[in-house]
């Protein structure tokens, strides 16, 4: 249990997925609301597009609901919940790529959604948002995961190591390569 | 200290990913060395636009969906449950009738055998099959044997009997009445029970 904003007693997130196993629907609501946003903004920074990353967000949790059985509190549930939002990325990615011709898919609800009137501004942050998703999605599967993970989702990376299987060590090389090459990339553009 | 360490920390740094002493020495090698300092505020510059840029810029609340997603999927999986039980039932009715045609099918040949099989062979392979059996039990069994073997062979070679002739001046006494005569039960009987 963890203390709230209100001051009442939360309970944990591994409390919460407990309840779940046992097919508790208002802890699983509870979780989705907690990490909805979350997973949306996994899928749509590894590049899915802003439609896709709601299928993938609603496979990722479905899928953590039809696995609840075998769920064993074991490390973070963060973690868990990542590394099946990982596999699912690894199974859909060949289709998204295919629906977004292996480049990323822009939301134009993106630009509607901005901020800012003057249309040369908003022209210039259009620009900035495709070259910056450009470049992500140029990266390596598993550099962008990491990079996604530590700097989009704020994960610890021990956190993400679990998620994606792997040592600590190789999370943070991966992390420092996808943060070297956007920079090498996106240099001239974000006047860095 | 290095400062090819300290730039590998830099964004952790600024994710607030290190521990007390790490930050601390981040921030002292950074206020001293320029190179490092302006390393620093690259990478918090190319963060914070990269960031915001990489959210889902608006998320909906499909709740009911996945709702209706779980309804569905257990319904499914209701439905493969009871499949299965049907699946299962039909295989064990399948193998009990295959079991019992099969049975049919090895012992029917089996029993005409039996049926057919002389007695003195069936004997001959009882006695073979126990070799150890007391020798006095092979005899008694021999001995049997051929007597049987003898009252059979006497009853095949016994002539017919010769056809019963009335001795001369006899009556001629109708066959259904010589009938009566002979079986009691046929006329009388049922008047000495009414008797």
């Amino acid at each position: 249990m963890t203390t709230g904003k209100d001051g009442r007693a939360e309970p944990t997130d591994v409390d919460l997925m407990l309840r779940v196993r046992r097919g508790d629907a208002e802890a699983f609501a509870r979780l989705y609301r907690r990490y909805h946003r979350k997973i949306l903004n996994f899928f749509y920074a590894m590049g899915a597009g802003s439609s896709f990353s709601e299928d993938l967000c609603q496979e990722t949790l479905l899928r953590l609901w039809r696995l609840r059985a075998r769920y064993e509190p074991r490390g973070s549930f963060a973690a868990y919940l990542f590394a099946v939002a990982r596999y699912v990325w690894m199974e859909r990615r060949t289709e998204v790529y295919r629906a977004t011709a292996g480049r990323p898919e822009l939301n134009d609800e993106t630009d509607a959604a901005a901020p800012g009137g003057e249309p040369d501004v908003m022209a210039s942050r259009s620009e900035t948002a495709e070259a910056i998703a450009k470049a992500v999605a140029a990266l390596p599967d598993e550099q962008r995961m990491a990079f996604v993970l530590r700097t989009v989702q704020g994960l610890p990376l021990e956190e993400i190591a679990e998620a994606m299987d792997c040592p600590v060590n190789t999370v943070r090389s991966r992390k420092l390569l996808a943060i070297r090459k956007l920079r090498e990339v996106l240099k001239g553009l974000l006047t860095l | 200290m290095d400062c090819n360490r300290i730039r590998d920390r830099l964004d952790e740094y600024i994710l607030g990913g290190l521990e007390l002493p790490g930050r601390a020495m981040v921030a002292m090698h950074v206020a001293h060395c320029h190179e490092c300092a302006e390393e620093l505020r690259e990478l918090e510059t190319l963060l914070n636009e990269l960031v915001p840029t990489l959210r889902h810029p608006l998320p909906v609340d499909r709740f009911g969906e996945l709702l209706e997603a779980i309804d569905e999927d257990r319904r499914r999986a209701r439905a493969s449950v009871v499949d299965r039980a049907w699946r299962r039932r039909l295989t064990q009715r399948t193998l009990a009738v295959a079991a019992a045609v099969g049975l049919f099918l090895l012992a029917g040949p089996w029993i005409s055998w039996m049926v057919s099989e002389p007695f003195e062979d069936r004997t001959e392979r009882a006695e073979a099959a126990v070799p150890n059996a007391e020798p006095s039990m092979k005899r008694d069994l021999k001995d049997i044997f051929e007597e049987r073997a003898k009252l059979e062979k006497s009853l095949v070679e016994e002539p017919q009997a010769a056809p019963l002739q009335l001795p001369e001046g006899a009556p001629a006494v109708p066959l259904q009445e010589q009938d009566t005569l002979n079986e009691p039960f046929a006329a009388g009987y049922p008047l000495i029970v009414l008797a």
